[in-house]
Formats: structure tokens, sequence, C-alpha cells
């Protein structure tokens, strides 16, 4: 294991297991930092699909395992078809976008606001019509909680705390 | 046996016979041809044996195209095709079925293929371990049971390629216990042990030809790394339906007519999971075991046919059946012990308003399945929806949730038909699936309507063969590993 890694996931384990404090306190700080050596996700998501994890996931998911669900992310979608590969990164720069696209994706500026991530993932959830991107992000949506699910359900812990 | 990632870029390969694809219909045919030709078989993905058969998440990223997430151009079918030494049929759910005797028919009227009254069916299940399980359903095939009862529609138990099953259930991430008679278990090392070489993680990228015939193959190494070009005599696709014609469409075959990736067809296939007060445990025990087709004894004149079978529940693939985040998708995934899933594979391709899709090239070369769904799909596959629904509650279901994007529970079968009925007819809106794919190099006795003869030839090449589930002019109408198997034996044994 890397220091950075060891650094980071030890903060997490040893810190106060309020992953939604941990994950804030992320986004306040160096939000581009890399939490791990990825293969596929770009360095800068990583702090921010930390946070998104905390709405995708259970509630009582702890931060090292939704961490190990991003690298699983991460692992999975190194493998996908290079326009598979292209779509995801493209949900990825929604968040780096400029104001005029995130108003248009309903993607917030900041990401520490709860109300305000909650909106997006619920208007992505039921975006079908949209006038400009018709279903994208809705596909969105499946594609990103797809992925967190297929990390985090191969994981003991998705299966103990679903009882699966 | 190599790794196409260990070999030296720029390496040349010779051999007699190239079989591109090692699933049902490439490693039958090697081990056939194996037997007095030298052989070297190529496969896109990995080696995997029992011994790295780790579930869900290693088998969708390692063992199925695309991660599991290969879709259609619209986006509206989701494609599940294997892609690994075995293919398909190495992460299949085990079902076998001869292919209906209505479909050879078809073919034989409409596409002149005369000779499917020489597939010997019985052989192939000799040779694969085919038998109807004996063993009782687990609770999920039961309930689908139950319900066909309760409405007065036939049912029978499936039979399965297995040999010493211990009923596990996982099938679907490869077998732990090599008791599916897979290729890679079968077939393949029949085929070596007769001399015949594989190559893994080796995609055919471009056949390149001259005047009629094809003299090479290039082909790259899975890691990007290493181009390795092969030379042979007789060149036989078996990349599945979506693969071969992609790569016949990647090196620009002469194709007089268009044909080549047209005519592909998939079961568009729909689910409805019922929840029941008692576990149903749907991971636990053989896949598919019962099966209806109640709705498939009609003609092909009137509405859409569909096969009715059982789904197993594993959790990632439950997972992925709901849009929903945090704790509305927890509590569906608590639930997961009760639910059931059963399914409806609709019969495409029989019908002049189903007439299936189209293989393209994306920007990188890769390929994509343009399906679009006709109203006469649409309605078909409403229709099954509804009826197994409405089987599922009067059978004892508590609680129904139809496989509609951002639905809900039902415990009414007027208010689910409700729903069911005015669901928006749209790609995304009504999510489909399939993990069966045929068609796109057509076989047929009329050049104008086919791109092979009825040797399996490429008609405008002189040395190409195709023995997959591309050679299929419609979809099966059934599961279609056992079809695959005595199409491929039956114009294998033409090549020997």
């Amino acid at each position: 294991m890397k220091r950075r890694d060891f650094i980071k996931i030890s903060s997490i384990a040893i810190g106060t297991g309020a992953f939604g404090i941990y994950a804030f306190n992320l986004a306040n700080e160096d939000n581009d930092a890399p939490l791990f050596e990825s293969e596929f996700l770009p360095p800068k998501s990583h702090s921010k699909l930390l946070i998104l994890s905390r709405y995708i996931l259970p509630r009582e998911t702890d931060a090292k395992s939704a961490l190990k669900a991003i690298k699983l992310f991460d692992a999975y979608a190194n493998e996908l078809s290079p326009s598979q590969q292209d779509e995801i990164k493209q949900i990825l720069a929604l968040f780096d976008s400029n104001l005029l696209v995130r108003n248009l994706t309903y993607t917030p500026n900041d990401l520490n606001s709860e109300r305000d991530v909650e909106q997006m993932l619920d208007k992505w959830k039921h975006s079908f019509d949209h006038l400009i991107l018709g279903s994208d992000l809705h596909m969105a949506y499946k594609a990103l909680t797809e992925l967190f699910y297929l990390g985090f359900y191969s994981l003991r812990t998705g299966k103990r705390i679903t009882g699966i | 046996m190599k790794d196409a990632n260990l070999l030296e870029n720029g390496s040349i390969l010779e051999t007699d016979v190239l079989i591109i694809g090692s699933g049902a219909g490439g490693a039958n045919a090697a081990k056939i041809l194996s037997k007095n030709r030298k052989v070297l078989i190529i496969e896109e993905g990995p080696y995997q044996t029992n011994a790295n058969f780790s579930g869900e998440f290693n088998a969708y990223k390692n063992l199925y195209m695309e991660g599991s997430a290969r879709y259609t151009k619209d986006k509206a079918i989701r494609v599940l095709q294997g892609r690994a030494v075995g293919g398909s049929a190495l992460v299949n759910w085990t079902t076998s079925f001869r292919t209906p005797t209505s479909t050879l028919n078809y073919w034989k009227s409409n596409f002149g293929i005369d000779f499917v009254d020489k597939l010997n069916f019985e052989n192939e299940e000799k040779e694969y371990s085919i038998s109807k399980w004996s063993m009782e359903p687990n609770l999920n095939n039961e309930k689908l049971k139950l319900a066909c009862e309760s409405m007065g529609w036939e049912w029978n138990i499936i039979k399965r390629n297995v040999q010493g099953c211990a009923n596990l259930g996982l099938c679907g991430t490869g077998c732990p216990i090599n008791a599916k008679r897979s290729p890679l278990v079968t077939s393949i090392p029949t085929a070596i042990e007769n001399g015949a070489k594989l190559v893994f993680n080796l995609r055919a990228w471009k056949l390149n030809h001259k005047k009629g015939e094809i003299e090479s193959l290039e082909c790259v190494s899975r890691d990007g790394k290493n181009k390795i070009l092969i030379k042979a005599k007789t060149y036989i696709l078996a990349a599945g339906a979506v693969g071969s014609p992609a790569l016949l469409l990647r090196s620009k075959v002469k194709d007089p007519y268009n044909k080549i990736g047209a005519r592909t067809f998939l079961h568009p296939t729909v689910l409805s999971s019922a929840f029941y007060d008692e576990k149903i445990e749907g991971a636990r025990g053989a896949p598919q075991s019962v099966y209806s087709d109640h709705f498939l004894n009609k003609s092909f004149n009137d509405s859409i046919g569909f096969k009715l079978e059982a789904a197993p529940v594993y959790p990632i693939l439950y997972s992925s059946a709901f849009s929903a985040h945090g704790e509305e998708h927890a509590a569906m995934m608590k639930q997961r012990a009760h639910a059931s899933g059963h399914i409806a594979l609709m019969r495409d391709g029989f019908h002049s308003d189903s007439q299936g899709g189209q293989v393209e090239l994306d920007k990188y070369g890769n390929p994509v399945l343009d399906y679009k769904i006709s109203p006469y799909l649409w309605k078909g596959m409403k229709s099954a929806m509804i009826n197994l629904s409405k089987a599922q509650l009067k059978s004892g279901a508590k609680r129904v949730y139809p496989g509609i994007t951002n639905a809900q529970f039902f415990t009414s079968s007027s208010e689910v038909e409700s729903f069911i009925r005015n669901a928006p007819e749209e790609p995304v809106k009504f999510p489909v699936f399939s993990a069966h794919v045929m068609g796109g190099c057509t076989m047929g006795s009329d050049k104008k309507k086919s791109v092979l003869d009825l040797d399996g030839k490429l008609r405008t090449a002189s040395n190409v063969f195709v023995v997959d589930a591309s050679i299929f002019p419609t979809s099966v109408g059934a599961n279609p590993t056992e079809s695959i198997f005595a199409f491929s034996t039956y114009l294998a044994k033409k090549l020997v």
C-alpha cells in the first residue's frame, strides 16, 4: 500500500466514523487530491465520488467501504469499451463544468450542499425528456449508481448492511 | 495455450484452420476439425477456470462483453454476451432447447435452409450432457410453475447441460465445480488434445483480402500492446452475433446487397419481479428449471410469441433493476431474499413488423447494435409483462414490481395492468434486456437475402465460413446454445 493511500484510509478508519463529516471536509480541503492510484478515474474525481457515495450507498456505509467501492468502480471501468469510458468521463466532467452546463444539467456548484446534491440526483433520476439532453441525464444516473452498486454489493459491508 | 499479452509484438502465426472465437460454435468446430486439420483458436477474452471464478463482480468485469454493460445504440436494450475462453456458454444459465420445429420449418421455407432435418440434436445432448433437470426446482422456478398453473398455462421442466451439478446456482458467474459442460471443459480440452492451439486475450481486428480470398488476419492483444498477424488457409468466424458481422464490416469485405450486420436478432426480454412472505432466495439453486411456451404456440402472423422463464436474483444483477439511490435502493436490496425474477423472451424476426437490428461500427471501430423496437414488439412486451404480473399475484405473490423505470409496487391486478398499459413505449423508460444474440451473417439460399451460403461460406470470399449464432435468419425462439452446437457440428463436418 502506498503511503498516501495508507494515510487517507487511516484517517478514515481512525476518524469519527461520521462519514459525512469526512467527506465534507474533503470537499473543503483539497478537492483534486487523488485518494488512490487509479487505473481509469481522473484523480480529481476521487473525492467527488466519495462525497456522492454518501447519497448513493446506504446511509450506514463507512467511508473505508465507500472508498473500496470506488476502487472497484475504477478497476471495472478500466475494462469497458472506449465509447463507454468516454461516457463515464463525460459524466464526471459535469462536476468540473462551467456554470451554463451545470445549470443545464442540475449539477451543483457546491457538493457540500446536501440539498443541492439530493436535488441533482432526483432530477437526474426523473430526467427523460430534457429539452436538449433527452434521457441522457437519466442514463448518467443509472450508470453512476450502477457503478457504485457493482463494487459495493461485492463487498462484505454491502452484503451485511442489506442482509444479502 | 498462450496469452497474447505475452506474445512478441509483430509475431506472425500460421495455421491451416483459424477459428475466431471459442464459444459454443467455435469450440465445437475446433473439436471436430482438429481431428485431421491443424487448428488455431483465438479468443478475445481471458482464460479463466473454476479456480478463478469468484462472484459477480469479477465475472461481469472479466467474463462478459463490455463488462456486461453493452447496450443497443439508443440504450433501449442491455445485451449480455460472454467474452472468455468458452464464450457465452461459459456464463449462460445452462438452459438447453432444441431449435423449435416451427423455427426450423420457417427457416426452410423462407430462407431455403434445406438441411434442417439432418441436424442431430440427440448427438449434441449426449456430447454436452444435456438432460431434463431431475432435482426439485428452486423456489424462484417453483413460483413460476405456480403462476402458470394458476392461469391454466402449460409448463415444463428445462433441460440443462450439466453433469454432477450441486445446485449451487452460480452458472451466470462461471461454474465453480465444472459441472456445467461448457466448451471450457468439453470441446476446448478435446480440441487441444487433438493438437489444436489456443491464444487468448487476442482480438481479431481486420481480415486482409485480395481477389475474393482472405490472406491474413490482423489481431491485437487485449492490453493493446502486441500486434499479431495470422495466416491460414481457412478462416472460421465464431465471434458471436455482433462480433462476427463487426469483423466483416471492419474488414470491408464485399457485401453487394448490404446484408452484413443486418437482421441481427435478440430475444428482447422483460422482467416482472414478485415478492412473497416467505424467502425465495432466488440466487440459489439451478437458475432456470421451469419454462412455459404457452404464449409461443401460435401462428407467426399473430401477435409476437414469447417464452416464460425465471431469472436468478443475483445481488448485483438485482441491484441494477431499480432506478434508485440511498435508502430507497437499500430498502429494495433488503427485500431481495423475498423476490422472484420472472422473464418473458420475445420471439423476434418472424413477422414483417419485427425485423431486428443492424450491427454498425462506432468511431473506434467497435460494434454497436442499432435495434429499434417496433410498435408490434412494444405491444408484445407489454402483454407479456401484464400476463406475468397478473399470474404472479394470482398465485400468491404479495406484491409485484414490473420492470419499468421508476415503477412501484402493486398488489392489485387491475392496477398493475393499467400501469403497464400506460407506460411510455420509449427506450430507457421501459428497460429491456437480452442474453441471446442471433443473426447478422444470415444463411440462406438466395444470394440477395443472405450473407452465407448453405455451407456457411461467406458468399464473397472463398475461404471464410461462419459457425456461430450469427448464421440464424431470425431469433431461435428458445435459448440458442443447443442450436449453435447442432448447426456448428453440421457445418464443421463439411469442412473436415
